[in-house]
């Protein structure tokens, strides 16, 4: 096999962040549609559900970031 | 007159941003460099202390987060002792009143901010966790959202990351050559031979470097005629590190939160509380039926444990990402672009400081619950 160590850790790392990314990706998009649907419902309440949206899409982002972190660490941590 | 206000502060917000990234790589000065390491790296050679033969290196974590506990030390201190003597004034006289016309209770300057930012927590810790509990939660959730908010804002003052120790790299790193800045013994990493971090150089041992390397790479020791000298490579150990960027901390801090929440759980409901990871009332109670509860029950040790991961991982996530998009910005786009990068991280930054509280308290909050039918 002429397949080197280095080139198998550069595939890997764009597969874990790019394959990541997707779910975290719809979650902010429903997370965001609800949000804006509630807002056009209720205007009133635009700041309290803007505060839950950000916190709620942090949890979300929190996924794609598990998906970095094996990636920068595929990326970063040297094998010896 | 007043049109041109508009105009020169434009023209000042311009230079401050644009400026450095053009004139400080003119006078060798360099702006950023990607240095990227997970591990926290060792800024003294002998390790701090030892146990057994495991060793505790001095990591340049250490010190920045000793930093930051005198910061925030140092701002509790002293809106402490302005509430104290506010209180004391009021106290001498009812009717006192301030320089400003105000009373003596209304709290100002440093006061005012910690005093919205610990009631906004306050309020939120008796809404979850209740009245009876909130005198001992409420210190925890704030320490906690306070000491990571510091931590993680820490990361932008000017040298975290970027001044340090010029060391040889380790055979088959990545590393690059090193430059002294006039005759100054300030040295500094040369990348694409314009900008790099400014460093000390700690082990300018060259012999010792090219053997390191040569007993790494023999082939290149064996030509003797052409002899392929080795390259002898430089990487930087900054002394500060931001504390967030090393898992040690917030692995610490996921540990703290997920024992204390287990504590808070046993002291409210008593043994009780451990029907929810061994759920044997269930067993005895609904027969054959209850054996299936029992083996969600046991799945409860597992979703405990997997909170110590998740709550690690996302603060260290999020701001070694950060750390990582702000280095490579710096190279592709140096002027401007940064500014509206480092906007995001210190909105980044406050947001998972909040965020780890805020898990805190809804963990806790949930424990005080106890498990389904056993809780009444």
């Amino acid at each position: 096999m002429n397949f080197s160590i280095e080139a198998a850790r550069a595939i890997g790392a764009g597969i874990a962040i790019g394959l990541g990314a997707i779910g975290p990706g719809i979650g902010i998009g429903v997370l965001g549609l609800g949000a804006m649907q509630a807002i056009g419902r209720n205007p009133e309440a635009a700041g309290l559900v803007q505060t839950n949206m950000i916190l709620t899409i942090v949890f979300a982002e929190a996924i794609a970031i598990y998906a970095l972190v094996v990636s920068l660490v595929l990326v970063f941590v040297g094998v010896s | 007159m007043k049109k041109l206000v508009p105009i020169i502060a434009l023209i000042v917000a311009a230079v401050i941003c644009v400026g450095p990234a053009i004139w400080l790589p003119q006078l060798g000065i360099p702006v950023a460099f990607p240095h990227v390491q997970v591990a926290p790296e060792p800024i003294w050679t002998k390790p701090l202390f030892q146990i057994g033969s495991f060793e505790f290196p001095f990591v340049n974590s250490l010190p920045s987060i000793v930093l930051a506990d005198i910061i925030l030390l140092a701002l509790a201190i002293a809106a402490g002792s302005a509430a104290r003597k506010r209180l004391k004034q009021y106290e001498a006289n009812p009717k006192a009143v301030d320089e400003e016309g105000d009373d003596m209770m209304v709290p100002k300057g440093w006061l005012n901010a910690f005093e919205a930012v610990l009631e906004y927590f306050y309020n939120l810790v008796e809404q979850i966790a209740g009245h009876k509990w909130v005198s001992q939660v409420f210190p925890l959730v704030a320490t906690i959202f306070l000491l990571v908010l510091v931590v993680n804002w820490l990361h932008f003052v000017p040298g975290v990351d970027s001044v340090g120790i010029i060391h040889c790299t380790e055979p088959g790193m990545k590393g690059f050559a090193v430059a002294e800045i006039g005759s100054s013994g300030v040295y500094r990493l040369a990348f694409n031979d314009e900008i790099g971090p400014l460093g000390i150089v700690a082990e300018y041992n060259e012999e010792a470097c090219e053997t390191a390397h040569r007993s790494h790479n023999p082939a290149g020791a064996e030509d003797e005629e052409g002899a392929v000298q080795p390259e002898i490579l430089y990487t930087i150990a900054p002394f500060l590190r931001t504390g967030s960027t090393d898992l040690n901390l917030t692995l610490g801090l996921a540990l703290v939160t997920v024992v204390s929440v287990q504590i808070f759980g046993f002291r409210e409901l008593g043994f009780s509380y451990f029907a929810k990871f061994f759920n044997l009332p269930a067993l005895s109670n609904k027969g054959a039926w209850g054996v299936i509860d029992f083996g969600v029950s046991i799945l409860e040790i597992v979703s405990e444990l997997s909170k110590i991961l998740s709550l690690s991982l996302r603060l260290f996530g999020n701001l070694f990402a950060g750390t990582i998009l702000l280095f490579v910005l710096m190279f592709l786009i140096p002027i401007g672009a940064p500014v509206i990068f480092f906007l995001l991280e210190i909105f980044i930054g406050l947001m998972q400081a909040f965020v780890f509280g805020m898990l805190t308290l809804v963990y806790i909050g949930l424990a005080f619950l106890g498990h389904g039918d056993d809780s009444h």
